[in-house]
């Protein structure tokens, strides 16, 4: 899994420490006097801009710090967060009127233990100018007392106050070899506007910083002059707005961002590698380009000779070879290593916590977990059988593009067979070939072939971005009203493919749903039927697996119902079956489907006299409900992928009765981004409704935002639309 | 050597996992068929308890000086679920500790558990000197057993207030023992037994000099986890202990013999505070600066705690119940309830007023002043006597006017100062007509729009939540937030032109006016529309089924609603929906239509006199919720005139 720090909260900082190199100088009083002392560069201007006049608070200044150095033995590592908030309202007062941070962080390694001390200061300084420093000892401990967690009441705050903290700590530790740090990935807006905001490092030059920004961001400078023993790297930004989000908006692809990591180097060779991409002069890495991909990639996926009797004897049995039929082979290879590895390391974390896997068997457990095993089995596979596949490296379309890559955590990995145009992704366990996650839908990539030397060249590649006939979901609706006219009968069959099939089958697929499928196809039988335990210990586990079974049952349903309520937005009652009519696990044209049947009760059926009004647009589901600030818009429009949504809703009109106000239930819209297309009719005794909704793609420019809001509002306006049952007089 | 060593190793690798492997328990036929009748009974349950034998008896400690207690306690506890995953728990604080805890399997024999001790951590106190010792009950499947047995010491008697029969779970059965000896004198008060048949016996133990009062409850279901219910003491069987005096070397020594006790201690407490007013005393002169009346200058200081003091809750050994000082207080701007009392109290008498801290159990807690124990009271507040009448000011209420008291100290009986002495007396209440919301409109269709004026007025609690929720929003939102209040979110509602009186002054009543535009409210079928008039459609989701405990509001409501619609020319209103004239109780629902010239007034009023709804009045309760349901699912038609 890629690991982003998605909040600078999440970090701690300071101001440059020059000198500050020893931990012994490190006593509260000192590090107080560092930030507060006479030489707080912090402006002394406590005036807010007029334009944030009417904000809840405003982050006058804020700097983090960090700082990278080699003693020798230890590599010391310190992080500082310096801020200052005008507080101008109640909501920013009790926003800030407590602060719970932890006291000390673990530091112990599997060879000793040891703890580190956060220091904190917090002081208020009033509108006047006079400063209250707030005893840091009357901090309470707020959790076990392993953990280190303080409370701390700011006494004597108020609307107007600025308080001013800072959180510093100091990590020495030891690294043998070389080591990355954590890496960041944030936008540099925050909740409140920031005035003036500055990121520091300081390096010793057995580090290595890759650092870039995106989106205006101001960009690292280097500020120490070549004979400093550190490199200083500074930062500032000022006048900052806070974060505005709207919908469909990925702000790592928007804002103004910055991405950065250090790295130790144990050895002057490490370094050299490190810094082999560099142009001359240049000290901090601002991408990772083809040449570190290539270098990184070519030798770490070298797929092993593979060898698997028993999936032999499977293909056999199935009369499949690729000789034969290839690529239904490779559907069933890969269908077979899913069983064999992720399916069952399923079952078995299911056994365990019944209590009945074997310790010798938590290996396959563990192994089969990792969720690359299956891709990686398979990359084996056609190796072995010289079938032609390559790497396709990408970052998942949320954050950024191939060009703004700085680290290795955030690409995402998938195979792809040219031969049959087709991918083979590392996500779940009822992913099929072909199937890949939809963060990569149009992503540009990296291709490695897996057989060449590093002469071949790299290519970009665009993966397939998938249409909205492809990622579809349909719902058939057979509504019945019972005869006292106090309730409406539902069954509904739904049907979905593409990226809205995963998600479904995510939701709803239980483990027994997928086993007794799996395990039939390939003749395994269940652990619990086979594993060699004592009596009553086996006796034990089944009954404990079965009632997880069980509950897992019951989740299943509460699932189903509350999607449904979350989708006609109201209580059901009376949800009375469910039943999954296919898994889709097969292949990727097989879709996910199953019939659900409910009573609805009063919610959308009102008597008006002898006649009765039907919400009967509330069918088709909740629809987006665009705010009145929405209709504008000024960023693109981010959607993870095309989809549409299709319905079809049957429904017996009862005798004497008659349909009025069909005609508001057509309509037409279809441009250039999506649409909303509708019709009615009665045929017989049967009311004939279908709708289409569709997004066109997976990102629209802001410019095209009005056509969306086009059937986004007539799909909601359909959705609020009501028929008249008129008795016939 | 080396010839032994390696089968030795081989033997070691190959079986090693196998005796890592979770050991079997065995488990009787009989113990499972037992799981499963207790499942059958309480089927939401996963653990029950077979038997429960808590034994308290009584010492001198001669270190503290102070009557001990001693808790021992054996119980025996079965899964009836295959997954039980339950957690033991027991509290404990700087009053007192828990001194042994052991977990054993039916045939005795000790079962490792992983302790932990933590702080207790509640959203209710910033800090507090309760702490939890907990650890996960080893159970294998349904019909295992497990007995606790543990022994906890109270260091005061005065600290062991209460003993309940109820659990987090079902129990078989359970039995409390009293251990009283001679030289103690305990008032075991037995407090809502009616209804439950339990079992008491009173053995003299003439070797020990003690007294055994024993009680014993079967078939007890699990305490009920319902939400908005009234505190346990109101329901549940349990015994309130009260230590009144003992005897030492011939002399009787009072501990809590009546309520005068009680109070001397409380008041031992308050003697000990150090007020200095120094700090606040400018501050005072400033408030009451140029007010009239001696009412609008306790109102000013009154209101200037509740707005500028934050409510941190503290309990901590004595300081649960000794207040801070109030410099402290005012230096600090925050303080706990005591602390909040005793700061307006000192800010009172400055500015010349007698004012007086006062004890009071809030509405959570079932018993007044009517025997003494510090299970009696849990909040503090300030009386001012002021020309024969006493005023109760609460400053941990917010946006809370002079003479609104909140429900949870309505009808509350109070202690109040007065130096050796005390005064007993009752908080009034109010009626619901205090807290009143009114909704009145005037709408007229515009195609197929619902144009109305809307005027909406808060008074009393309803207004200080209101304001609450408007003063705890970012100013740079609260626009949107109020926007969202006026339309619920809803795209088929827009607000226009809103105004507002002051969000700032808690006196007057708050009342917002805007015009409301609503789309979908109207469905035109040519001879016919359909109008929905009431969007709001108050209290129709307030079925209570399957409902256990009673059901309390957050305060009286009175709410009341007034649509006034123009009937559209060349339109005749068809059938209305019968109204509804319904109460019981001090429950009342009036919804109505009436047709005055040319306008429909709709008229909706319920009113909720009593802030707790009790189970046996549910059942009308639900059939007033389904005649509004029923009167809501009727749209108003109008037809067009032929």
């Amino acid at each position: 899994m890629m690991i982003f720090k998605r909040s600078l909260l999440a970090l701690l900082f300071i101001l440059i420490l020059s000198g500050l190199s020893a931990q012994k100088k490190l006593t509260p009083e000192y590090i107080e006097n560092y930030f507060w002392g006479s030489g707080d560069p912090m402006p002394k201007d406590l005036t807010v801009p007029a334009k944030w006049e009417n904000e809840s608070a405003v982050i006058l200044f804020q700097e983090y710090n960090f700082k990278f150095e080699n003693s020798g033995k230890r590599v010391n590592q310190v992080e500082a967060l310096r801020r200052r908030i005008k507080l101008q309202d109640k909501a920013a007062v009790d926003q800030y009127s407590e602060f719970s941070y932890k006291e000390k962080f673990d530091v112990s390694s599997n060879w000793n233990r040891r703890v580190e001390k956060v220091f904190a200061g917090f002081k208020i300084v009033k509108p006047n100018g006079e400063e209250q420093i707030v005893d840091v000892n009357t901090a309470v401990r707020i959790e076990g007392t392993e953990d280190y967690q303080r409370k701390i009441a700011i006494p004597g705050l108020e609307e107007g106050d600025i308080i001013d903290y800072y959180f510093y700590s100091f990590n020495p530790s030891v690294f043998t070899s070389m080591h990355a740090f954590d890496p960041v990935f944030t936008p540099l807006s925050a909740e409140y506007p920031i005035q003036e905001q500055r990121i520091t490092f300081e390096v010793e030059r057995r580090f290595f910083v890759a650092f870039n920004s995106y989106h205006d961001a101001p960009e690292l400078e280097l500020v120490s002059g070549p004979r400093d023993k550190l490199d200083r790297y500074s930062l500032i930004d000022r006048d900052r707005d806070k974060i505005e989000t709207t919908r469909w908006f990925y702000p790592y692809r928007v804002l103004p961002c910055i991405k950065f990591q250090v790295t130790f180097a144990r050895s002057n060779y490490e370094l050299l590698q490190m810094r082999a991409g560099l142009e001359n002069g240049e000290t901090v890495k601002k991408e990772i380009d083809g040449e570190d991909v290539m270098d990184a990639y070519e030798y770490n996926f070298s797929p092993y000779k593979f060898e698997d009797k028993k999936l032999d004897a499977y293909l056999e049995k199935k009369g499949l070879s690729l000789q034969k039929d290839k690529r239904k082979t490779l559907d069933a290879v890969f269908n077979y290593m899913r069983t064999t590895l992720q399916v069952y390391a399923s079952e078995l974390r299911a056994v365990d916590q019944a209590g009945g896997l074997r310790a010798s068997d938590r290996s396959d457990m563990e192994y089969g977990s990792n969720y690359f095993r299956v891709c990686r089995e398979f990359a084996s596979y056609l190796k072995t059988n010289k079938i032609d596949f390559q790497l396709l490296i990408g970052v998942p379309r949320r954050y950024g593009e191939i060009h703004e890559v700085l680290f290795f955590q955030e690409f995402f990995i998938i195979l792809y067979i040219p031969e049959f145009e087709i991918y083979a992704a590392p996500v779940g366990e009822h992913t099929t070939l072909s199937e890949f996650p939809a963060f990569m839908e149009g992503v540009e990539t990296y291709t490695v072939p897996y057989a060449k030397k590093k002469s071949a060249l790299i290519k970009n590649h665009f993966v397939t971005s998938t249409s909205h006939e492809e990622n579809k979901t349909l719902q058939r609706s057979e509504i019945e009203i019972e005869e006292d006219m106090s309730a409406l009968s539902v069954k509904r069959i739904n049907t979905s493919w593409g990226h809205l099939k995963t998600d479904e089958q995510d939701r709803y697929l239980m483990l027994e749903d997928i086993l007794g499928e799996d395990y039939a196809e390939v003749g395994k039988a269940k652990y619990l039927d086979g594993v060699k335990l004592k009596k009553t210990l086996i006796s034990q586990a089944r009954l404990k697996y079965k009632a997880s079974a069980e509950e897992a049952q019951k989740i299943q349903e509460d699932r189903f119902k509350a999607a449904l309520e979350d989708e006609l937005d109201m209580e059901v009652p009376d949800y009375l079956d469910f039943n999954i009519t296919s898994t889709g696990r097969k292949n990727a044209a097989e879709p996910f489907s199953y019939e659900e049947s409910f009573l609805i009760k009063t919610d959308l059926i009102q008597k008006a006299g002898p006649n009765l009004i039907l919400e009967i647009g509330r069918f088709i589901g909740g629809q987006v409900a665009l705010e009145k600030d929405e209709i504008d818009r000024t960023e693109g429009v981010f959607l993870d992928h095309a989809r549409s949504f299709d319905n079809e809703i049957v429904m017996t009109i009862p005798e004497g009765y008659k349909v009025v106000g069909l005609d508001k239930l057509s309509y037409n819209i279809d441009n250039e981004t999506g649409g909303f297309v509708s019709s009615a009719k009665v045929e017989g005794n049967l009311l004939l409704i279908n709708t289409k909704k569709f997004y066109k793609h997976n990102f629209e420019e802001a410019k095209d935002w009005p056509l969306m809001v086009e059937f986004l509002e007539a799909a909601y306006k359909f959705s609020q639309e009501k028929i008249l049952l008129k008795k016939a007089s | 050597m080396r010839t032994y060593f390696v089968p030795f190793l081989f033997f070691y690798l190959t079986f090693l996992p196998l005796c890592f492997s979770q050991k079997a328990e065995k488990v009787s036929p009989e113990d499972i068929e037992l799981a499963k009748q207790l499942k059958e009974s309480y089927p939401e349950e996963d653990l029950a308890c077979l038997s429960c034998e808590l034994n308290f008896s009584f010492d001198y400690n001669t270190s503290r000086q102070k009557i001990g207690v001693h808790e021992r306690v054996e119980k025996s506890l079965i899964s009836i679920s295959q997954n039980t995953e339950f957690y033991s728990t027991h509290f404990y604080n700087e009053q007192s500790r828990i001194s042994s805890v052991s977990v054993s399997n039916k045939a005795g024999k000790i079962q490792d558990i992983e302790k932990k001790d933590e702080y207790y951590q509640s959203s209710e106190y910033f800090y507090s000197d309760a702490r939890l010792l907990y650890y996960q009950l080893p159970f294998s499947i349904a019909g295992s057993i497990r007995n606790v047995n543990y022994e906890k010491e109270y260091f005061d008697v005065k600290y062991f207030t209460s003993v309940y029969f109820h659990e987090r779970y079902p129990s078989k059965e359970v039995k409390l023992n009293f251990l009283i000896p001679d030289w103690l004198e305990v008032e075991l008060r037995e407090m809502n037994f009616e209804g439950y048949d339990i079992k008491k016996s009173v053995f003299r133990d003439e070797k020990k000099a003690q007294k055994i009062y024993t009680y014993m409850l079967k078939d007890i279901e699990s305490m009920d986890k319902e939400r908005n219910s009234p505190g346990p003491s109101y329901d549940y069987p349990h015994i309130i202990i009260q230590a009144k005096s003992y005897e030492m070397r011939g002399e009787k020594r009072t501990l809590f013999e009546s309520v005068d006790d009680l109070y001397a201690w409380y008041h031992s407490l308050t003697d000990l505070l150090e007020d200095n007013p120094d700090s606040y005393q400018s501050l005072v002169q400033e408030l009451i600066a140029g007010k009239a009346s001696d009412l609008e200058k306790a109102k000013a200081i009154y209101y200037w705690v509740q707005d500028n003091i934050r409510y941190v809750a503290f309990e901590d050994g004595i300081a649960g119940f000794k207040p801070d000082e109030s410099q402290n207080v005012f230096s600090k701007r925050y303080g706990d309830c005591k602390g909040m009392a005793n700061l307006t109290k000192q800010m009172l008498k400055l500015a010349g007023f007698d004012a007086r801290l006062t004890w009071l159990g809030t509405r959570r807690i079932a018993y007044d002043y009517s025997f003494p124990s510090l299970s009696v009271d849990n909040h503090m507040i300030c009386t001012l006597l002021l020309d024969g009448e006493k005023y109760y000011l609460d400053p941990t209420e917010k946006y809370n006017p002079f003479f609104n008291y909140a429900e949870r100290i309505q009808g509350r009986a109070v202690m109040i100062e007065s130096g050796k002495e005390y005064i007993i007396d009752e908080i009034p209440t109010a009626p619901a007509a205090e807290n009143t919301q009114s909704y009145l409109s005037e709408v007229k269709l515009e195609g197929e729009q619902l144009i109305s004026q809307v005027k909406r007025i808060y008074k009393g609690e309803s207004k200080s939540s209101l304001l609450y929720q408007i003063h705890n929003t970012e100013q740079d939102a609260l626009d949107k937030s109020l926007y969202y209040f006026l339309t619920r979110g809803e795209k088929n509602l827009d607000a226009k032109n809103i105004t507002n009186t002051s969000f700032d002054d808690m006196d007057p009543d708050l009342s917002i006016e805007y015009e409301l535009v609503r789309d979908n409210a109207v469905s035109d079928f040519g001879e016919e529309m359909y109008v929905d008039l009431d969007y709001y459609k108050p209290f129709s989701d307030f079925e209570l089924e399957d409902r256990k405990t009673d059901y309390l509001f957050p305060h009286k409501i009175k709410m009341e609603r007034k649509v006034v619609l123009q009937i559209p020319d060349g339109f005749q209103l068809g059938d209305l929906a019968q109204p509804i004239d319904r109460s019981f109780s001090d429950f009342t629902f009036k919804v109505n239509y009436q047709k005055e010239g040319n306008q429909l007034i709709y008229s909706n009023i319920i009113e909720i006199e009593k802030a707790v709804l009790k189970t046996e009045e549910f059942e009308e309760w639900n059939n007033c919720i389904k005649s509004l349901n029923e009167f809501y699912q009727q749209p108003l038609t109008l037809i067009k005139k032929s």
